[in-house]
C-alpha cells in the first residue's frame, strides 16, 4: 500500500508518536509504580475475563440473581483467604530466611575464630579473616534485605492501589470513556472510538494470550518437576512461567536454575527436568502460541530477538521484558492510527 | 431450567489424563501418608474429580478407574491403587453428575465420599493401623487434601476455560 502524502497525517501521526514516547518515558522513570500498575492491569483483565465465565457458567446451570451474587461473594472469600495463606506462608518463610542468615554471620564468626589456630599462617590474620566473613555474609544479607524490602513495597503499594484501579474501573469506566471521548474534537470522534477499541482489543488480546501462556507453561513446568523429583518445583516450575513472558531467551533463562538443581540430585533427575522443559515448549509453541497470540500482534522471531537485545542494551533487565509489549504498542497504536487518518483525510 | 447439552466422549482428554494420573501417581517428589505406612501422598487424586467437572461423568470414572488399575501395575504402584479404582471410579463419576447442576467448588467435594470410601475399603482389609480414625489430625489433613482439591480444581478449570475453550 502506498503511503498518503497529506501532510496533516504525518502531522497527526508525529504527535501520536510523541506523546507515546513520552508515556513510556515517563514509565520507564516510574518503574516501580508503573509494575504495579502493569499487575492492576493484568488483574482487571482476568477480572474482567473470569466474571464473563463465570455469568457464561451460571447462565448455563440457569440460577437466579440472588444465587449467582451468594456464589460470587463466596468465591471471593475463598479466593482472598487462600491469597493470603499463601502470601503469609511465603512472608513467614522469607523472614525466617533472614533470621537465619543472621544467626549463620554470628556461628560463622565465631567458628572462624575458634579455627584460628588450623588455618595456614599467611592467613592467619584473625581480624582480617574476620573483615572478610563479615563483608561477604553483610553482602549477601543485604541483597536478601533490598529484595524484601522491594516485595514489601510492592505488596503493600498493590495492596492499596490495585483494589482502587478494580473499583475505578468496574464502577466508572463507562463515566471515565465517555470522558475521554467527550475531550476528543467532534471529527475526530468517530475514528477515535473505532481505533480506540481496535487497539484496546487487541492488546487485551494479546496481554491475556501471554498470560496464559505463562500459566500453562509454568503449570507444566511445576507437574514435570514435581514428577522429576526436583527440589524447589513448585518455585522452580512458577520461575520458569515467568521467565516464559520473554520470547526465545526466557525459557532458556527460566530452565537453566532447575536442570543445574536437578543435576546436583542426580543427572536423570536433571534429564527429566530437561525432558519437562521441552514437553512445555513444544506444547507452547504448536498450540498455545498459534491458537491464542493474535495474527495482528505476531512478530517475527529475528525481528523479536533484535528487540529483546536493543531493550536489554538500553534499559537492562525491565528493557528486555517491556521490549516485545512496547512494540506492540507502536505497532498496533500507529498502524490502526494511519488507518483511520487515512480514511479522514483521503488523497 | 437448564437444559443439559448431549455430549460427545472425548477419548483423547480421558487418555491425557490416565497419562498424567499415571506419571503422577510415580512421581519422585512425593511424600509417605503420615497416617497410613505404605501409602505415597500423591497428586493424582483430583484428577478424576477434574475430568469429571471438565468434560463429564464418564470421562471422570474410566479417568479414576483405569488410572488406578494402571497404575497400579506401574513401578511405583500398591496394593493401595488397586484398592482405589472403585472409590476413584465413583468420585469422578459423582464430579460429572455433580458439574451438571452445581459450580465448581461444590463439584470439589466429590473428593470427600471418594476419600472416606477409600478409607473404609482399606480398613475393611485391614491396611489401616489401629487408632488412625480417633485421631484429629487425620481429619484435619483430609479437610486440607479437600480444600487443596477445591483450590486446584478452581485454577484448572478456568485455566481450561481460558486456554481450550478460549473461543467458545
Amino acid at each position: 500500500m502506498a503511503l498518503t502524502t497529506k501532510a496533516k497525517v504525518w502531522e497527526i501521526m508525529g504527535s501520536i508518536a510523541l506523546l507515546l514516547s513520552i508515556a513510556f518515558y515517563v514509565f520507564f522513570y516510574f518503574i516501580d509504580i508503573s509494575l504495579i500498575l502493569i499487575v492492576g492491569m493484568l488483574l482487571v483483565l482476568v477480572t474482567e475475563k473470569a466474571s464473563t465465565d463465570f455469568n457464561r457458567r451460571m447462565d448455563e446451570l440457569g440460577y437466579p440473581k440472588w444465587k449467582r451474587r451468594l456464589y460470587a461473594y463466596a468465591q471471593l472469600f475463598f479466593w482472598t483467604f487462600t491469597f493470603f495463606l499463601f502470601i503469609g506462608g511465603q512472608i513467614f518463610e522469607v523472614s525466617n530466611l533472614m533470621i537465619e542468615v543472621e544467626s549463620h554471620r554470628d556461628i560463622g564468626v565465631t567458628l572462624l575464630s575458634g579455627y584460628a589456630e588450623y588455618i595456614p599462617e599467611a592467613l592467619n590474620n584473625q581480624m582480617v579473616m574476620r573483615e572478610y566473613m563479615m563483608v561477604v555474609l553483610d553482602y549477601i544479607t543485604s541483597i536478601l534485605s533490598s529484595i524484601l524490602s522491594k516485595a514489601s513495597f510492592y505488596a503493600f503499594t498493590g495492596i492499596i492501589v490495585i483494589p482502587l484501579m478494580l473499583t475505578a474501573y468496574f464502577r466508572d469506566r463507562d463515566m471515565i470513556a465517555e470522558s475521554v471521548y467527550g475531550a476528543v474534537p467532534k471529527k475526530y470522534r468517530k475514528a477515535f472510538v473505532e481505533a480506540s477499541h481496535d487497539i484496546c482489543g487487541q492488546l487485551n488480546d494479546f496481554l491475556m494470550a501471554k498470560l496464559v501462556e505463562c500459566i500453562v507453561v509454568g503449570g507444566i513446568c511445576c507437574t514435570g518437576f514435581y514428577v522429576a523429583g526436583v527440589k524447589g518445583w513448585l518455585f522452580l516450575g512458577v520461575l520458569a512461567g515467568v521467565f516464559n513472558i520473554v520470547p526465545y531467551i526466557g525459557p532458556i533463562m527460566g530452565a537453566i536454575p532447575a536442570i543445574i538443581i536437578a543435576f546436583l540430585d542426580s543427572p536423570l533427575t536433571a534429564a527429566l527436568a530437561v525432558a519437562t522443559i521441552i514437553v512445555a515448549q513444544i506444547i507452547d509453541s504448536l498450540y498455545i502460541y498459534p491458537h491464542m497470540i493474535p495474527e495482528k500482534v505476531k512478530i517475527d522471531p529475528l525481528w523479536s530477538v533484535l528487540l529483546i537485545l536493543i531493550g536489554w542494551q538500553l534499559l537492562g533487565v525491565y528493557g528486555m521484558l517491556f521490549a516485545l509489549p512496547i512494540y506492540i504498542v507502536y505497532k498496533v497504536v500507529l498502524t490502526n492510527s494511519y488507518k483511520e487518518l487515512v480514511s479522514l483525510y483521503p488523497e | 431450567m437448564h437444559k443439559a447439552e448431549k455430549k460427545v466422549f472425548d477419548l483423547p482428554f480421558t487418555l491425557a489424563c490416565i497419562i498424567l494420573f499415571i506419571l503422577l501417581g510415580n512421581a519422585r517428589s512425593a511424600a509417605s501418608n503420615p497416617f497410613i505406612p505404605g501409602i505415597l501422598l500423591t497428586m493424582n487424586v483430583f484428577l478424576p474429580v477434574v475430568a469429571g467437572r471438565i468434560k463429564g461423568r464418564w470421562e471422570g470414572a474410566l479417568v479414576g478407574l483405569l488410572g488406578s488399575l494402571l497404575n497400579s501395575l506401574s513401578p511405583a504402584g500398591t496394593v493401595f491403587d488397586l484398592l482405589n479404582a472403585v472409590p476413584y471410579f465413583l468420585m469422578g463419576y459423582l464430579a460429572g453428575v455433580l458439574a451438571e447442576r452445581y459450580p465448581t467448588p461444590i463439584v470439589a467435594l466429590a473428593i470427600l465420599p471418594g476419600r472416606l470410601l477409600t478409607n473404609l475399603i482399606y480398613f475393611s482389609f485391614g491396611l489401616v493401623p489401629e487408632g488412625v480414625f480417633d485421631n484429629p489430625a487425620f481429619w484435619v489433613s483430609l479437610g486440607f487434601v479437600i480444600y487443596i482439591g477445591m483450590v486446584l480444581m478452581m485454577f484448572m478449570n478456568t485455566i481450561y476455560r481460558l486456554t481450550v475453550d478460549y473461543n467458545r
